[in-house]
């Protein structure tokens, strides 16, 4: 099972360190392989490892698509995508 | 390959693998393990990184709550990014594959990484923080500290944009052949080092730390200031022919000299001692012909802590049982409040003009009194005389008398032997000393000068910026006549006088300074043979000559290019 969808980076910093560790924690407590997708370039990440998504190096306002294959497919993907679009449950620094 | 240029601070010629220092990363090689260490690579790597974690949350636990708060979000970014599955995935199938050992794949896997997200100016931050991780795990591996080359694993050319004193003295001497670094001048202390073990040195070398690889083969010309990265096969062979006719050539100096004195044609004699920083360099020293250690420094003692009076006193006689009767002649402490491994002390705006040496001595008993305590031990198996770094009144004198002599009465309340009196004398470095010698004289046993601070204090220039490094200059007329007055009053209150500073060993002022009086010199060790060349050429009437007119020049200038011209008339290949 497969799901997908686009989400827009909203934190002041970007997707920078702590987003990024948060956001892998999130990513690994479903089954489903999760990747990040940066839209413009189609550049793809594990969302599982918080460097890989460094590598996105991802400004505010970046377009990126959270896609999720496994049983929890559908699940994790709408989990993410709220937890983007709340600025990762963090305040921005 | 490549040509740099660079200002060439000491001779000779080497040729190896080059050990880069680099300041804010670990000097990582590339490395390969046999097939069956590859599952012990894996362990190892997964065992420093959970000792990584445990130490970045053991730091949290002891931060303090406010500070805790905010690093807290900060510290566990971290160790999910440490702990990250995926990206170790990745490092240890590059162990498996490609054999590499873990502090390698490592580096390359995480360094890719980084480089990816580099470029973008917002997100030089993010770099930092993996760098750090990285280098969390990196400690862990490669044993609790970043690789400052103290354990160098082959003879290496060890280069660096900047090496700092305290570099400097954790290098693996054994295995040093060079040192190559971008910043410094002809006075730097990478200079000093160098001459003092003998090595070629170049400083001033652009990028030469960014474009050279650990690993990577780099010829090193002390004499032209010439560094070549990679050299071509002709390139490497003539170099590797030139730096054995030098060898040849002074191997034969060195060992047709060893056994003889620094004498006159008209048999007045000069004593060579050296200059030492651990008893482990006595050795050579007596190989180049050193007739005792003039100066012992004991710097190297606290290089971490405060050493134990066992600790003194292990150094001080192993030093002395090396040399048998010849002297050793021990300094005190003389770093500043500010190189001390100490908490609590204040600090200074100018620790130059602060409490250094036997100032700091003065004030901290606990770190001067098992020096002392060591020194007066050791002296009962020895010839030991012991000099006090920046006295600059007789006050002090009296009171460092005062003080051996309330841990002699110690020791031989608690049954030690030591010997009956061991010398004590002083260095003159602080220009109020210099001018005062004659009163001083009275209330030591010798003199050292210490030319290197002398002159930093006499001309007010700090050797190490190099934008007013020019100013120092050794034979300024300030400082001659100082040297001139020292001299004089040493000879005058039957006192030794000894120079010990780099002028000592700059066969530049061989003469010059044998013509003026001076009957020790006290030198690096490699300078041995060529002091005692140039005086075993002369008369003493002829160096009495030669001083009187360098000093009769009256500028700095001038007195050097004259006393090159007669230095070179008579040993041509000396300069």
């Amino acid at each position: 099972m497969t799901s997908e969808r686009r989400v827009t980076i909203l934190n002041e910093k970007g997707l920078h360190v702590r987003p990024a560790a948060a956001f892998a924690q999130a990513a690994a407590r479903f089954r489903s392989r999760i990747t990040l997708v940066r839209e413009s370039s189609g550049q793809a990440v594990n969302g599982k490892s918080s460097i890989e998504l460094l590598m996105l190096a991802a400004e505010p306002g970046t377009a990126l698509v959270i896609k999720a294959d496994g049983d929890d497919a559908e699940a994790a993907v709408s989990s993410l995508a709220d937890f983007v679009g709340n600025r990762f449950g963090m305040g921005d620094d | 390959m490549e040509i740099k240029k660079g200002i060439p601070v000491s001779t000779g010629y080497a040729i190896g693998p080059a050990f880069v220092l680099s300041a804010e990363e670990f000097a990582v090689e590339r490395k390969t393990v046999a097939p069956g260490e590859v599952d012990r690579e894996i362990d190892r790597l997964r065992k420093a990184k959970e000792a990584a974690i445990a130490k970045l949350r053991a730091q949290l636990a002891q931060m303090p709550r406010r500070i805790a708060a905010v690093a807290g979000e900060i510290v566990e970014a971290h160790v999910t990014m440490i702990s990250d599955e995926p990206l170790h995935a990745e490092i240890e199938e590059d162990i498996r594959r490609n054999r590499h050992a873990a502090d390698y794949a490592l580096t390359r896997v995480w360094r890719i990484k980084v480089k990816q997200i580099s470029d973008n100016p917002m997100f030089q931050r993010v770099c930092e923080d993996l760098r750090a991780s990285e280098s969390a795990i990196l400690r862990e591996l490669t044993g609790a500290h970043r690789d400052d080359g103290s354990r160098l694993r082959q003879k290496s050319i060890v280069v660096a944009h900047t090496l700092t004193p305290a570099q400097t003295a954790m290098l693996d001497r054994a295995n040093l052949m060079g040192l190559v670094t971008e910043t410094g001048g002809r006075t730097s202390h990478t200079a000093i080092v160098a001459a003092s073990l003998g090595i070629p040195a170049c400083v001033g070398v652009e990028e030469i730390a960014s474009d050279v690889r650990s690993g990577d083969v780099v010829i090193l010309d002390g004499q032209t200031g010439t560094v070549i990265v990679n050299p071509d096969e002709g390139t490497l062979k003539r170099y590797q022919a030139m730096q054995r006719n030098l060898e040849f050539r002074e191997r034969k100096d060195v060992k047709a000299l060893r056994d003889q004195p620094a004498e006159t044609t008209d048999k007045v004699r000069a004593a060579v001692y050296a200059n030492i920083e651990t008893p482990e360099d006595i050795p050579a020293a007596l190989e180049y012909g050193a007739e005792g250690i003039g100066l012992y420094r004991t710097e190297f003692l606290y290089q971490k802590s405060s050493p134990a009076e066992k600790d003194h006193l292990e150094a001080y006689r192993r030093a002395a049982s090396l040399l048998g009767k010849r002297p050793l002649v021990i300094r005190t402490l003389d770093l500043g409040a500010d190189k001390m491994p100490l908490d609590g002390l204040p600090h200074e705006d100018n620790p130059f003009l602060g409490t250094r040496a036997i100032r700091l001595c003065f004030e901290r008993p606990d770190i001067f009194r098992p020096q002392l305590r060591a020194i007066l031990r050791a002296s009962s198996g020895g010839n030991i005389s012991i000099m006090i770094p920046m006295i600059s009144s007789i006050d002090e004198i009296k009171r460092v008398r005062e003080a051996l002599e309330q841990v002699r009465a110690e020791l031989a309340r608690q049954g030690e032997s030591t010997a009956a009196r061991p010398r004590l004398g002083i260095m003159v470095e602080v220009p109020s000393a210099a001018i005062t010698a004659d009163l001083i004289a009275p209330h030591v046993d010798f003199f050292s000068i210490g030319t290197n601070d002398l002159i930093a204090y006499t001309i007010a220039v700090d050797r190490t910026n190099e934008r007013v490094a020019p100013l120092y200059e050794p034979a300024h007329p300030a400082i001659l006549r100082l040297l001139q007055f020292v001299i004089d009053a040493g000879v005058r209150h039957k006192k030794d006088v000894s120079v010990c500073g780099e002028m000592s060993s700059d066969p530049r002022y061989t003469l010059l300074l044998f013509g003026m009086g001076l009957r020790i010199f006290s030198v690096v060790p490699p300078a041995t043979p060529k002091i005692k060349h140039i005086l075993r050429l002369v008369s003493s009437s002829f160096a009495k000559d030669v001083a009187t007119r360098a000093i009769a020049l009256g500028e700095a200038r001038k007195t050097l290019d004259y006393l090159v011209e007669e230095t070179r008339k008579i040993a041509p290949d000396l300069l």
